[in-house]
């Protein structure tokens, strides 16, 4: 539930961020940047209750930020504040349940293409992984920075995907028919020599007898 | 004549849409033996060491910190796990020393960037940023939501229990972890060992998350000897820093 607007937080300020011209790098994490990080941070209230970013997204970010390559101004991390309070601001309008029920929904189309859009202007790339729906974030070198999914991952044993496996199980049955048919076929020819062979060697007898 | 024609060229695109068609679906049906006996055969006949994961990269390089150290190995005075005391040189690193974070490498998504390692348990592993099931494939996993070593926040890692965590199952407390990177060698003491279910461990993802001191948290299924169906529960290694260079940001 929180996830759903706080994913479209976290988009927003890595928009934000790469809207902006980088300066010359700087190491690890600057005020300014401490700055954005404290606004993901203080949550927003909806519906009476506040709520927060998970912080695995708000670690993602910061991991993010951390990195020498990103240098942000106190200006510019004024410019992205102010854009994330844009954001707060919709989401804050929206009910609970609208939050809930973000997922598939018109509203979160929406969303996704205006974010979409914004990211393809910055280079920055948002994608959806279909098999896990998690949505993903790249940057202009296409390496992947953010991802919302589960934390918890199965790590149990490897399984192999059912329709792998139950194409096996058909190749399977049909090298077990191709074989039955082939002993059929030679077996076949064999009894049907035999009986001729049976046959040709009763008639010599019988002229024997005769 | 049109409909002389139409029968004409039924000779032609009627066997053509079969052969697609047959092609397509052989191709589809074939294609998990296809690639068994391509890799099979690329194996066999390759001169060179195949490379099963080529989206995957490295930036750990085992040279880069382990001449500045001599590693001594001694039995630890509780009997239990192994300690590796470092001496140190001039500019080698140690718990009080600080390292500037210009100095680090922030690995992307996929790369190799560290080796985990317990002697106890025989566990020696590479470990990768990022925790997709291709990186679980090839070694252990690091979830982009924690941080690196050194970075004195929570550092939340998984693997199979069936292959790279496979060792995990013989882990106690007082088990020593290292985990060497290329900015400085890293050790942690294994203090509680748990089995919760995945729902609950997602529950705790934020509080293990937000740690504000150094904690190395390992996990996988659970259990070990189950090799069918998904797994519910996961197995978790928590453990405190003993030493390693404190990274500055």
């Amino acid at each position: 539930m929180k996830k759903n607007y706080l994913f479209v937080l976290i988009l927003t300020t890595f928009w934000s961020l790469n809207s902006l011209d980088y300066a010359m790098a700087a190491t690890g994490l600057s005020e300014a940047e401490q700055m954005i990080l404290n606004k993901l941070e203080a949550g927003v209230e909806i519906d009476g209750e506040m709520s927060y970013l998970s912080v695995s997204y708000l670690n993602q970010a910061e991991n993010e930020l951390i990195k020498n390559e990103i240098d942000i101004t106190v200006e510019q991390a004024g410019a992205i504040i102010k854009k994330i309070d844009e954001v707060l601001a919709v989401i804050s309008g929206m009910s609970l349940v609208d939050i809930t029920n973000l997922q598939g929904s018109e509203a979160a189309f929406q969303l996704l293409t205006l974010i979409d859009e914004a990211a393809k202007e910055i280079d920055y790339e948002v994608s959806i992984d279909i098999s896990d729906r998690s949505v993903n974030i790249r940057n202009p070198e296409g390496d992947t920075v953010f991802v919302a999914s589960n934390g918890i991952n199965q790590t149990g044993a490897h399984s192999i995907p059912r329709l792998e496996m139950g194409l096996l199980f058909l190749w399977l049955l049909i090298i077990c028919c191709a074989a039955s048919v082939v002993v059929i076929m030679i077996t076949g020819k064999e009894k049907q020599e035999l009986q001729r062979w049976q046959m040709n060697n009763k008639g010599i007898g019988m002229n024997h007898e005769k | 004549m049109k409909n002389k024609l139409i029968r004409i060229m039924a000779y032609v695109y009627m066997p053509l849409l079969f052969v697609l068609v047959g092609y397509s679906f052989i191709y589809y049906t074939a294609a998990p033996g296809i690639r068994l006996w391509g890799a099979t055969l690329e194996m066999v006949l390759s001169d060179e060491v195949t490379d099963y994961h080529p989206e995957l990269k490295t930036i750990y390089n085992p040279e880069s910190k382990k001449n500045e150290l001599t590693v001594q190995e001694e039995k630890s005075t509780f009997g239990i796990g192994t300690v590796y005391q470092q001496e140190n040189r001039a500019d080698a690193v140690s718990a009080e020393v600080a390292i500037d974070i210009i100095e680090i490498q922030i690995p992307e998504m996929g790369t190799h960037y560290a080796m985990l390692s317990c002697d106890r348990i025989n566990l020696e592993v590479p470990v990768y940023w990022g925790d997709t099931m291709e990186i679980l494939n090839a070694g252990v996993g690091q979830f982009m939501g924690s941080f690196l070593p050194g970075f004195e926040r929570s550092i939340l890692m998984s693997a199979h229990n069936t292959t790279f965590f496979k060792p995990l199952e013989l882990v106690q407390i007082g088990d020593v972890i290292a985990c060497s990177t290329n900015y400085g060698e890293y050790e942690y003491c294994v203090d509680q060992v748990e089995i919760i279910s995945a729902e609950e461990a997602e529950r705790k993802l934020d509080d293990m998350l937000s740690l504000r001191e150094e904690k190395l948290i390992l996990y996988t299924c659970y259990p070990f000897h189950s090799y069918v169906g998904n797994k519910d529960k996961r197995l978790f290694v928590y453990a405190n820093k003993r030493s390693g260079p404190r990274v500055e940001y």
